[in-house]
């Protein structure tokens, strides 16, 4: 998807650092977005009081959707971006809202598919995989896309997107190729328990990757084809391979977006019931943290998010991948061993610089 | 901080000597002579008996030391004098050795004193030669002794592996 944004009462140096910085971080943001002078999407610095009023007309007119910017989020604005920006606060800020404008697009899709037509859902984009064979190729029926519930914005539902998609794959061992428009193609084959895809660099997601990986059930195209032909096409592609729960791990933290996993409740009480095999499950180092934390402590996630200064959203995005590699164990009692032992500034001082050490060998 | 060091310890050929060539900034300093009893010799040609040494500078000039234990457990009074003052410990299972289980247990044992105030990690190598026993079993073995250690497969032959060994050592002493 293309998403236009443009920007209001900002200063001279802040709209020139915005423009800039979101040219810089095209590649990590999961669609195209591009700056305009006019757009449906703005970022609006509310420290003024021009762009207090623009906010506040348009969440009455709901006609726009406006990025508040400022240094407190004082608007209490569900949209918000914080002063100075900051690279990783925009790729978020901007890849939940296209989650948020795809996700709702994708609920008017499948309302109106499951009104109208559904047979039309994965259909229009067949010609992507024109050059699968015919006998072995097979357009899956839409009955297998969940259709009759609104999908949310508010939690990560796994079975409106695709990996609820792939999880159902593997549950009916069905060989499938998934792809979405101008979205990478994958190739599931549930009796190898492997997936064959183009190469994945973990640390440096391709825009077609990260479009896959995050889309709602609706825009993905599923085509069931043999084991034969899955061969074939990985050869003929030079396709790589990997653990199925590498790819499901890697969707997870794609899809989620900050979103806690329906059914989870954002207070109960939560640990890493082990160590996440990280040999097969692509990790950053605020992951290792994280997992560290949650080793030996059940507590909540806000109270990890607090102890291991790791930011909320990053913090579910890492739980719901955990959850789904059925690695979290809730309780009924809190237990957090380590609060009362915080680092003296030396060791923090030598812990970040052995980690700089290393991280300079990779 | 005197001494900052890290300890790679472990059985026999599961990789210790390979782990820390493998990070060190400067040529690794041995001390391998000829197998000499049947198992070891079995295993591998020549068998560290004092220590390996490797090391890397860190920004402001401070060493962190790499330090190889001998495997075999008649130089275990070597292991002691190692671990002393270790900011961690590193312990590396071969899983193709003939009790890869008996392995860490002796090791978890003979540790116990310095995990009770420091950290470790696990590492399981030779997975790719041996796929039994597998990670359940080992995190299983773990769970029944509600021992929380961080423990995955490496190849000591991959810096990354290696790399993220520490990186899972340091995490757990942020949080000790």
């Amino acid at each position: 998807m293309h998403y236009k944004i443009s920007a209001t009462h900002l200063s001279k140096n802040d709209n020139v650092f915005f423009k800039s910085m979101l040219q810089l971080i095209q590649i990590q943001l999961n669609d195209t977005w591009s700056y305009e002078e006019t757009a449906d999407i703005v970022l609006a610095d509310i420290e003024t009081p021009l762009g207090v009023a623009f906010w506040e007309e348009s969440t009455q007119q709901q006609d726009k959707l406006v990025i508040a910017y400022a240094r407190q989020n004082t608007c209490n604005a569900e949209w918000f971006l914080p002063k100075p920006i900051r690279v990783q606060a925009l790729i978020k800020q901007l890849n939940a809202i296209a989650t948020f404008k795809s996700t709702v697009q994708g609920a008017v899709q499948t309302s109106q598919t499951s009104e109208n037509s559904p047979s039309s859902i994965s259909t229009t984009k067949a010609n992507l995989l024109g050059n699968i064979p015919n006998n072995t190729a097979q357009q899956v029926k839409p009955s297998d896309i969940p259709t009759n519930k609104p999908v949310s914005i508010e939690y990560f539902e796994p079975e409106h997107s695709l990996l609820g998609l792939i999880q159902s794959t593997i549950k009916k061992c069905e060989t499938k190729c998934f792809t979405c428009e101008q979205g990478e193609t994958i190739y599931i084959s549930p009796q190898q328990k492997r997936c064959f895809t183009s190469k994945i660099n973990f640390n440096h997601l391709t825009q077609k990757q990260r479009r896959l990986y995050a889309s709602v059930a609706a825009q993905v195209t599923m085509t069931n084809l043999s084991e034969d032909a899955l061969h074939q096409m990985a050869k003929a592609q030079g396709l790589e391979n990997y653990a199925v729960e590498t790819l499901l791990w890697l969707v997870t933290l794609c899809a989620s977006q900050g979103r806690l996993m329906a059914g989870v409740a954002e207070n109960s009480y939560v640990r890493l019931k082990q160590w996440p095999n990280f040999a097969v499950l692509p990790c950053q180092p605020v992951h290792l943290r994280i997992a560290a934390f949650m080793l030996k402590n059940a507590t909540t996630l806000t109270t990890v998010s607090e102890k291991t200064r790791v930011d909320f959203s990053t913090l579910v995005d890492f739980f719901n991948a955990c959850k789904v590699a059925d690695l979290i164990v809730e309780t009924t009692d809190q237990n957090v061993s380590t609060e009362a032992k915080p680092k003296s500034s030396a060791e923090q001082y030598l812990f970040k610089n052995i980690l700089k050490r290393l991280s300079s060998h990779e | 901080m005197s001494e900052i060091k890290l300890v790679f310890t472990g059985s026999v050929g599961a990789g210790k000597t390979t782990a820390i060539e493998i990070i060190s900034e400067i040529p690794v300093i041995r001390t391998d002579v000829r197998a000499t009893d049947s198992e070891t010799a079995k295993r591998k040609e020549k068998t560290t008996v004092a220590m390996d040494y490797g090391e890397l500078t860190l920004e402001d000039g401070q060493k962190l030391r790499l330090y190889g234990t001998p495997g075999q457990q008649r130089f275990d009074y070597m292991w002691r004098i190692l671990v002393k003052g270790a900011l961690g410990l590193i312990i590396l299972v071969d899983n193709a050795g003939s009790d890869p289980i008996g392995d860490l247990a002796r090791y978890v044992d003979n540790f116990r004193d310095f995990v009770s105030n420091n950290q470790m990690v696990v590492g399981v190598t030779r997975m790719d030669i041996a796929s039994e026993p597998d990670m359940d079993f080992y995190h299983q073995y773990f769970a029944e002794r509600g021992i929380a250690l961080p423990i995955f497969p490496v190849d000591a032959r991959s810096k990354t592996s290696v790399v993220m060994l520490i990186q899972s050592l340091i995490a757990m002493l942020e949080f000790s």
